[in-house]
Parts: C-alpha cells; sequence; structure tokens
C-alpha cells in the first residue's frame, strides 16, 4: 500500500469586531498505545507495536447553516477494534439548515426515535460504533408540542456505508403543550415506522428485501411520579445475526415508572425482547450497521471489579427488569450527619424467555409475558456514601452478580455466582490536593475464582492526577497481577493521559453494548480537546 | 477577549492505486479548500463562543431551546453528567453543598445535563431526588448537545457569563476543581 500524505497549515487570526461571523469548532481525540508480549497473561503484542485511532472534527455554523466534517485515521486500529477499520478518511460530513419551523440535514447525522427500540444512530468511540446514517433527515416542529421526524438514508460501515437503505419517520406529540387544563401532567404520545431495504436474488423465499418495525409509546410525568412505555413489532427478517432460521416477528415492550421528592427516587423499569436484532445488512455481525439500540437493563457499574462480569444484552429474547431505590438521610439527622448520607439500592434480573411456540403459524416463538426458569443475569447492590466532615468522604458498596457464562459469552461453563465489596475513602489534605483509594475483592468458587483489586489516586487540583492500580486474581493458578499507572493532565477543554500497565482481556461494555478485547501490556498516550 | 487560533489539519493518506489516490485527494480537496474558503471570505472566526442553538429534553419530556435554559439573572455553570459517572456524581455532590453560598454571593444557576442514553436516562428523575440535588437537569439522550459542543468524555463543565458566553471550560473532575471554578465565578 503506498501512503502519502498531505499537510495543511490554515491559520487565522481572530477578532471579535464583525458580528454574524460564525463560529467555527472542533474537537481532536487520540488513542495512541503501543504492545509488548507478555506470557503471564497471554498478551500477543501484534507485528505492527504501536497502534492510534485518530479523530479530527471540524463544525462551521453560520446564522441558520452549519457544516462539519471529521476525519478519522486508524493506523492501525487499537486491538480489540474491528480490523476493517485500519486507513484513513473523513468519516463523517454534513450541511444543515435550520428555522423555527423545520431542519434539514444532508449528509452524516444520528438520530434516535422514542427510547432507541426501532431506531438510534449514535457513535461510541470506546466500542468502535458509528452507525451513523448518511442521506437526508428533515425536522418539522408546526406548532409547540408536535415534531415530526423523517430520515433517509444508508448507515456506516467502516469507511463504507453498508448495503441496506433505511427509511423512517418519527411523530412526537406533547398533548399538556397542545391542550392546557390546569394542573395537568405532561402527557406524551410517539409513534414510529422504520423501514430497511436490502436487495436480496437469492433462492429463500423467508428473505423479504423490505423489512418494518413499528413502535408505540407515551409517557405521563407528574410532579412526584412518571410513567412511560413503548412497544414495539418487528417483521420476519432471517439474518446472520440471528442465525437465518428465525421466521417469526420480533417484538419488544419497555415500561418505566419513577416516583421522586426530594431526598427519595424509586425507579423501576421492566423490559423484554424478543427476535430485536435489527441490522441495515443480512450479513452484518458484531457491533455492525444496527439500526435500533437495546442496551442492558442493569446497573452499570463505576468500580472495575464488578466490571469482570458486565451484563451483555440478549437481543433474540430475554425479560426481566430492575429496582432502583436513591435516598438521602437529610442533613442534621442522626444517620444524615452535618452533610447528609446517600444510600442507593439496586436490583436487576434478566430471565430467558417462556416455552416456543410449537404451532407453525403462530406471529411470535412466546408467550408475551412467560419468563423460563433459567437465570441469565442477576445483579444485587447496595452503595452508601457518607461525607464524614469538609476533608473525609467514605463509600461502601456490596454487589452481589449471578453470571449465566454460558448465554452471555457461549462458553459452556456453569453460571457464575460472586460477590463484591468495595471500601472507597477520599482525603482532602488542603483545599486542592487529595488522595482517593479504593480497594475491592471478588469472591467466586467459579470462572477465575478470587480477585483483590485496589485503586490510589493523588490528585493536585486542578491539573493533575497520578493514578496506580492493581486487579490481582489469586484465584488463578499463576495469579496474575493486573497493574497499570500513569497520570493525567487537564487544562480548559483538554485532557492528556499517559499509562502503562495491563488491560484485563475481556467483555468492555458501554450501555449494555459489549465488544470483547483481549489481554493486552504496554503503554497508552490519550489526547482529547475541544475548541 | 482577543486571542489567536492556529488550527492545523493533518492528512494522512493510503490507498492501492494512484489513480484511486489522486480522486481521494482531489476529493478532499475541494471538502476542505470550500471550508477554508468560507473561513477566509469571513476572515474572521468568532472568539466570545456562546452556546450553540439546540433543542433538549426537560424531566417532563418537553423540547426546550438552549437559549431559554440559561441564567437572565447571573453566571450559568453547565455540567454534563450520567448517573454511571462516579467523577461526575462527586462533583455534582459537592456542588450541591455549596450551592446555596453561591447562589447568595453570585446568583449563578447550576444546570446538569445527563448524557445518559436510554439504558440509564429513566432513572435520572429519581436519582436526580434520591441524591437531593437543586440543579435544574435536561436529558441528552442521544448526545446530540454533547457532540455539537465537541465533547469526549463526561465529567465537562462550562461557565458562562450573564450575557451567555463561554468564559470558563473544565474537562473532567478532580476534588478541589470546585474551589477554581469558584473563583472562577467570583471574578464574573
Amino acid at each position: 500500500m503506498k501512503r502519502s500524505s498531505l499537510i495543511l497549515l490554515l491559520a487565522l487570526s481572530s477578532t471579535t469586531y464583525a458580528q454574524n461571523i460564525g463560529i467555527l469548532s472542533g474537537g481532536f481525540q487520540s488513542d495512541t498505545q503501543w504492545y509488548q508480549d507478555d506470557e503471564t497473561i497471554n498478551a500477543n503484542a501484534p507485528d505492527e507495536k504501536l497502534a492510534s485511532n485518530n479523530y479530527f472534527k471540524l463544525d462551521y455554523t453560520i446564522n441558520n447553516f452549519s457544516f462539519g466534517i471529521r476525519y478519522e485515521a486508524y493506523l492501525p486500529p487499537l486491538l480489540g477494534y474491528q480490523p476493517q477499520y485500519e486507513g484513513t478518511g473523513v468519516a463523517n460530513r454534513y450541511a444543515t439548515f435550520q428555522n423555527d419551523l423545520l431542519e434539514v440535514t444532508a449528509g452524516n447525522f444520528y438520530e434516535q426515535f422514542g427510547s432507541g427500540l426501532t431506531l438510534r444512530a449514535y457513535e461510541e468511540r470506546q466500542l468502535g460504533i458509528d452507525n451513523s446514517l448518511d442521506g437526508i433527515r428533515i425536522k418539522l416542529s408546526p406548532i409547540v408540542g408536535i415534531n415530526l421526524t423523517g430520515i433517509y438514508g444508508k448507515q456506516r460501515k467502516f469507511f463504507e456505508n453498508g448495503a441496506g437503505t433505511v427509511r423512517g419517520i418519527d411523530g412526537n406529540f406533547q398533548i399538556n403543550e397542545l391542550i392546557t387544563w390546569e394542573n395537568m401532567p405532561s402527557i406524551g404520545i410517539g409513534l414510529s415506522v422504520v423501514s430497511k431495504y436490502e436487495l436480496y436474488t437469492g433462492p429463500n423465499d423467508d428473505i423479504s428485501e423490505i423489512v418494518n418495525a413499528y413502535s408505540a409509546r407515551a409517557s405521563l410525568v407528574g410532579d412526584k411520579m412518571s410513567f412511560d412505555m413503548e412497544y414495539v413489532e418487528k417483521d420476519i427478517d432471517p439474518s446472520e445475526a440471528n442465525g437465518l432460521n428465525t421466521l417469526r416477528k420480533g417484538r419488544a415492550i419497555l415500561v418505566n415508572s419513577s416516583y421522586f421528592k426530594k431526598g427519595i427516587g424509586i425507579n423501576l423499569t421492566l423490559r423484554r425482547l424478543e427476535n430485536m436484532d435489527f441490522r441495515s445488512e443480512r450479513t452484518a455481525s458484531l457491533t455492525n450497521l444496527w439500526i435500533n439500540y437495546l442496551p442492558a437493563e442493569t446497573r452499570q457499574h463505576g468500580y472495575l471489579l464488578p466490571n469482570i462480569y458486565p451484563y451483555a444484552v440478549q437481543s433474540q429474547g430475554e425479560i426481566g427488569g430492575q429496582v432502583s431505590f436513591t435516598y438521602t438521610f437529610a442533613k442534621g439527622t442522626n444517620l444524615g450527619g452535618k452533610y447528609g448520607t446517600k444510600l442507593a439500592i439496586n436490583y436487576s434480573q434478566f430471565n430467558k424467555l417462556g416455552k416456543t411456540n410449537p404451532s407453525s403459524t403462530a406471529d411470535f416463538n412466546t408467550e408475551l409475558f412467560q419468563a423460563s426458569d433459567t437465570l441469565i443475569y442477576r445483579d444485587a447492590n447496595i452503595e452508601l456514601k457518607k461525607k464524614v466532615n469538609k476533608n473525609f468522604t467514605t463509600t461502601l458498596s456490596y454487589i452481589s452478580i449471578v453470571y449465566n457464562k454460558n448465554l452471555i459469552e457461549g462458553i459452556p461453563s456453569k453460571s457464575v455466582h460472586s460477590q463484591i465489596g468495595v471500601v472507597e475513602a477520599l482525603f482532602k489534605f488542603s483545599k486542592r490536593r487529595s488522595i482517593r483509594a479504593e480497594l475491592q475483592h471478588l469472591w467466586t468458587e467459579g470462572d477465575q475464582g478470587n480477585w483483590a483489586g485496589a485503586v490510589f489516586e493523588y490528585n493536585m487540583a486542578p491539573k493533575w492526577s497520578f493514578f496506580a492500580l492493581d486487579q490481582f486474581n489469586y484465584g488463578e493458578e499463576n495469579s496474575p497481577h493486573y497493574y497499570q499507572t500513569g497520570f493525567s493532565f487537564k487544562k480548559s477543554a483538554t485532557k492528556i493521559t499517559m499509562s502503562y500497565g495491563r488491560q484485563r482481556g475481556g467483555l468492555i461494555c458501554v450501555g449494555g453494548v459489549c465488544r470483547l478485547v483481549p489481554s493486552a501490556t504496554g503503554a497508552n498516550l490519550s489526547v482529547v480537546t475541544s475548541f | 477577549m482577543k486571542s489567536k487560533k492556529i488550527i492545523i489539519l493533518i492528512f494522512l493518506k493510503g490507498d492501492e492505486s494512484p489513480l484511486c489516490y489522486f480522486i481521494s485527494i482531489m476529493k478532499k480537496t475541494i471538502i476542505l479548500s470550500s471550508i477554508v474558503l468560507l473561513l477566509l471570505t469571513n476572515s474572521y472566526a468568532q472568539n466570545e463562543k456562546q452556546l450553540p442553538q439546540l433543542t433538549i429534553e426537560n424531566l417532563k419530556g418537553e423540547q426546550i431551546s438552549t437559549s431559554e435554559i440559561l441564567n437572565a439573572e447571573g453566571p450559568t455553570i453547565i455540567s454534563f453528567w450520567a448517573t454511571w459517572c462516579k467523577p461526575c456524581i462527586m462533583e455534582l455532590n459537592e456542588m450541591q453543598d455549596l450551592y446555596q453560598d453561591w447562589q447568595d454571593e453570585t446568583n449563578v444557576k447550576v444546570i446538569a445535563v445527563s448524557v445518559d442514553d436510554t439504558r440509564s436516562a429513566g432513572i435520572v428523575p429519581a436519582f436526580v431526588s434520591g441524591k437531593s440535588w437543586d440543579f435544574d437537569i435536561y436529558l441528552d439522550k442521544n448526545s446530540d448537545f454533547k457532540r455539537t459542543l465537541n465533547i469526549s468524555n463526561v465529567p465537562y463543565t462550562i461557565l458562562l457569563d450573564q450575557n451567555g458566553d463561554i468564559v470558563w471550560i473544565q474537562s473532567g473532575y478532580t476534588p478541589g476543581d470546585e474551589e477554581v471554578l469558584y473563583e472562577e465565578l467570583v471574578k464574573l
């Protein structure tokens, strides 16, 4: 492959006399890693020891117009990202016109209908996901309370577009803005249709070139409570991702309700998914070309060890939900102390769907509200945070996870039952200097056995932070340490992080969407800025 | 505020055939030159940045323009956060402890924009009440606001003066940063 380079230097001096000269803004992100061989954790450095992901974005806005491009360079991509990303190019460009009535975008755009069960085009760099649509989007708001969106385009696939075309319309009607009564709660109704077209010339009669998904949703928000739900149905769509022999429709239900007043909050989320993998190319796999978004409805943990067993959504069939309870013991009470003590309890559980329907004429595989006894995931956790005095804050957490490794990772094995305890302390010894430490332990009889973990951070606000951490898998035969040390520097919109150490292989999940990363050892440099 | 801004674009390109390569360079040159031209005809880029015009969702599900959410009677702090982001919650807890004093002194308003996607956006109202936060809360479920401001990671905190001009930015949070923010706040 021939490589050449074009370097363009553009210097603009800027003053602020003229009005309406527009706003130029942008962002840059670079993640570079140097890899080493490391037998202890089975990490093999690739032939090219240096890998780097880079993103450079520029936007220009003037009056009712905005334009932008994003250039990306993977030289080559970091381990764990799909190798097809290798190369460089303009990955995103768009032009938008906007006024009070309408907004028109040509080029690449991101969009979400409702809760994303039918459509969500988004970017998640940590996972290497960018399923932006390349086409046309029109948004209309004829009157306050009515929002209509129409989209037409193809989705990004590495540096090209996928084969299928995605069309969709969405209407959102905020009833309380259309009709006003006294003390009326907020009521919203939404409808959307998303349709995929992909040419098919093969012999399989079950495969249809057009696949539609329909969604209806409603929401109700009062002063102390809220309730919303969405129901989705999707046409028969045999694809590589569902094994090409799924000849039933898909459907999803999401129900979300909350009660809240100052100092207390309770949320209950229930969700059922059946055959909901929806992509704009029949042969797409991994994290490619998703049209809809199916996040895990479980708590996303901030500590290291609970993330050894994260939930990955079972888009073909799961039923379950989660309950969260957040509470502040008021200031001045026995438990609240001077600053108020914060309590958070969360429970989530997902099971496989109930018995399969044997009838060949049935639309769906299973009854709507039937769960099987097969547990996929369960997480019960409690967290107590107390600010003891101005200089000392401590947090205690206990987490209990049941992880069906067989179903989640596809590796024949028993379910892993694990218990995790975390003690965290923050000690400020001056206004801007502080030490933060975490001690963690994971107990399990199964899988790789026990883990111990520790994080130590020395902070010099506002610019510097130094850290060292270790995850020690002493339950494993060769007892590897996954250590890492480094520092970060930040100033205004810029943040630079350098680190050296070992990365634990496994699932990296953001929003319950996961990618598998191999174990790796080496040095990392990350630069993020916006301007 | 006057300052010079230098923008450097570096393009590295590899392709199979020289022809392909030539075409792709041409394409890129056209895109780039149009942007450059656009900028040069205007000569200047505005430096005192304001918030871009966008609509953002409040906890009732209503679409509100970003120009309407700012504080008309004083400075505004906008903090981008998420329920799963530990440093974000540390920062907002600290701000909550100081909020009353800050308001008395500077009339500031704190806006907390949650970038939780649908995985956890439904939890936000209960979460915020449970934490006893007094901030104005908005939802940015598909990261449109975050993307427009080119924010890579949360927490990300912006201070705007009474005219809506962005005067200070902080990317990330280290304990004690609220002291720095306070110093900037009293300068206004």
